[in-house]
């Protein structure tokens, strides 16, 4: 009789994670019809013709800072990612998306440098904090900086990308072997907002399509994200405490699985500068799991992508794969060469003991290297 | 223990001494990389404390903001 309130607070906590994990799969459900709304709203606008609409993204450059620019604004690379497969999926040439897919790694890293400024009164929590979130930012700037010139003038990243995607989509409708039902069930949520946008107005019908379809995306994953913390934290909790004092792979690892499960990098990532900000763990030892985060984000663009059928189903796959490739390559390069690996916690170790003498430079920094540097450079290779 | 006191022991229990050392240093060593082991569980076991204060960062921007301006006047 003493245990019946624990009885009652028991199933009502089961039942309030059963109502968590069926919201988690309708925001899933809705999610993958969002970026098939993006696709076809993006054709169905461009007529086809949808390089000619993103004629100022042929520069590469401009793709990269779009990405960079989106992603710090929405705070979500996950999300802006989805978009871009929609985008794809609509018609985006493969080649324009890869930039953009590389910026949103950069823009990305803003989240946690603006929680490192939390730390702010304590000079050394400080230093460290804002080294350990830094650290993200001089490693995914490093790799654009290998990888962008590279796949500009070789492919490397698009023709593997390609290669794995016609090897899983094909059959008769071309879409995602296995998941050739995703067309039909996410059919009625594009038919209705299809229908919601021609009532609204016809002549802007498709356009209406993709603000719907971005909308819900930022939406499904913002929510799948919050319910999602509070769904894992236990099982993160036992990851990390299981990868603690076994290496960088085990670190890598670790952070990529915490990744796919919270559906975050920036979750994973944040959640590593107030354990360094405290001393108990050290930059060397936050820097793995990092990088892990960078590969277990890439689940939700492959996730978007089963979204896809019909022709562009390929390319859809092939930019999630593309995401998924440059950053394990990145990881796989930057991380196992050791000369290279030390250059992105050399870098963030200068900054942030500079960052913590003057903090104005923290603040200059985040505003500079997000979004003026970006401003600036879209101005100039518009110029030329 | 200075170096003068040194010369007055014998090979063979300088050769103790410094195994006795040796077997300090280690079993400090091992003392200190678990106390440091435990911490960082410790630190993990207040990780939904940490979730929560990842998710302010608009608040967290302008409380550094508003610390910065008050450092330079």
């Amino acid at each position: 009789m003493i245990d019946a309130p624990e009885n009652v607070s028991d199933s009502n906590n089961t039942f309030k994670t059963v109502i968590q994990w069926l919201t988690i799969a309708v925001l899933v459900y809705l999610l993958i019809s969002s970026v098939g709304m993006i696709g076809a709203g993006f054709k169905g606008a461009t007529k086809g013709q949808a390089s000619d609409l993103f004629q100022f993204a042929t520069n590469p450059f401009t793709g990269l800072i779009i990405g960079i620019l989106a992603t710090a604004m929405i705070q979500s690379s996950s999300t802006v990612t989805s978009i871009i497969v929609g985008l794809v999926a609509g018609g985006l040439p493969v080649e324009m998306a890869v930039p953009m897919i590389m910026g949103a790694n950069i823009g990305t890293t803003i989240t946690n440098t603006i929680v490192s400024l939390g730390h702010v009164r304590k000079k050394k929590e400080f230093r460290r904090a804002f080294a350990s979130a830094t650290v993200h930012d001089f490693f995914n700037v490093m790799a654009v900086a290998i990888f962008l010139p590279i796949e500009i003038f070789f492919h490397p990243l698009s023709k593997v990308g390609g290669y794995f995607a016609e090897m899983f989509v094909g059959g008769e409708n071309m879409s995602v072997k296995g998941l050739n039902f995703i067309k039909p069930a996410t059919k009625p949520v594009i038919d209705l907002f299809t229908n919601i946008s021609n009532a609204i107005s016809e002549n802007i019908a498709y356009y209406l399509l993709i603000v719907f379809g971005i909308g819900i995306i930022f939406l499904a994953i913002t929510v799948i994200g919050k319910l999602l913390k509070k769904l894992m934290v236990g099982r993160a909790k036992v990851i990390m405490h299981n990868a603690i004092g076994k290496g960088p792979v085990t670190g890598i690892f670790s952070g990529a699985v915490i990744t796919v499960l919270v559906q975050s990098s920036s979750t994973t990532t944040s959640l590593m500068v107030p354990l360094a900000g405290t001393g108990v763990f050290r930059l060397k030892q936050i820097y793995p799991f990092t990088l892990g985060a960078n590969i277990g984000t890439t689940i939700t663009a492959l996730l978007a992508a089963t979204a896809i059928s019909g022709e562009t189903a390929v390319f859809a796959l092939q930019i999630a794969l593309v995401h998924l490739i440059y950053n394990t390559s990145a990881v796989l390069l930057i991380y196992g060469v050791k000369n290279l690996r030390i250059i992105p916690i050399r870098g963030a170790v200068w900054l942030a003991r500079t960052a913590s003498e003057n903090k104005m430079i923290a603040l200059l920094y985040i505003v500079g290297v997000f979004f003026i540097l970006p401003g600036l450079l879209i101005f100039i290779t518009n110029q030329l | 223990m200075s170096n003068d006191n040194f010369e007055s022991i014998s090979n063979k229990k300088l050769k103790k001494l410094i195994k006795q050392t040796k077997t300090t240093l280690s079993e400090l060593q091992e003392e200190l990389d678990k106390r440091k082991l435990e911490k960082r569980h410790e630190e993990i076991d207040h990780l939904e404390e940490h979730m929560e204060e990842v998710e302010h960062n608009f608040s967290t921007f302008m409380t550094f903001l508003k610390t910065v301006l008050k450092e330079k006047k």
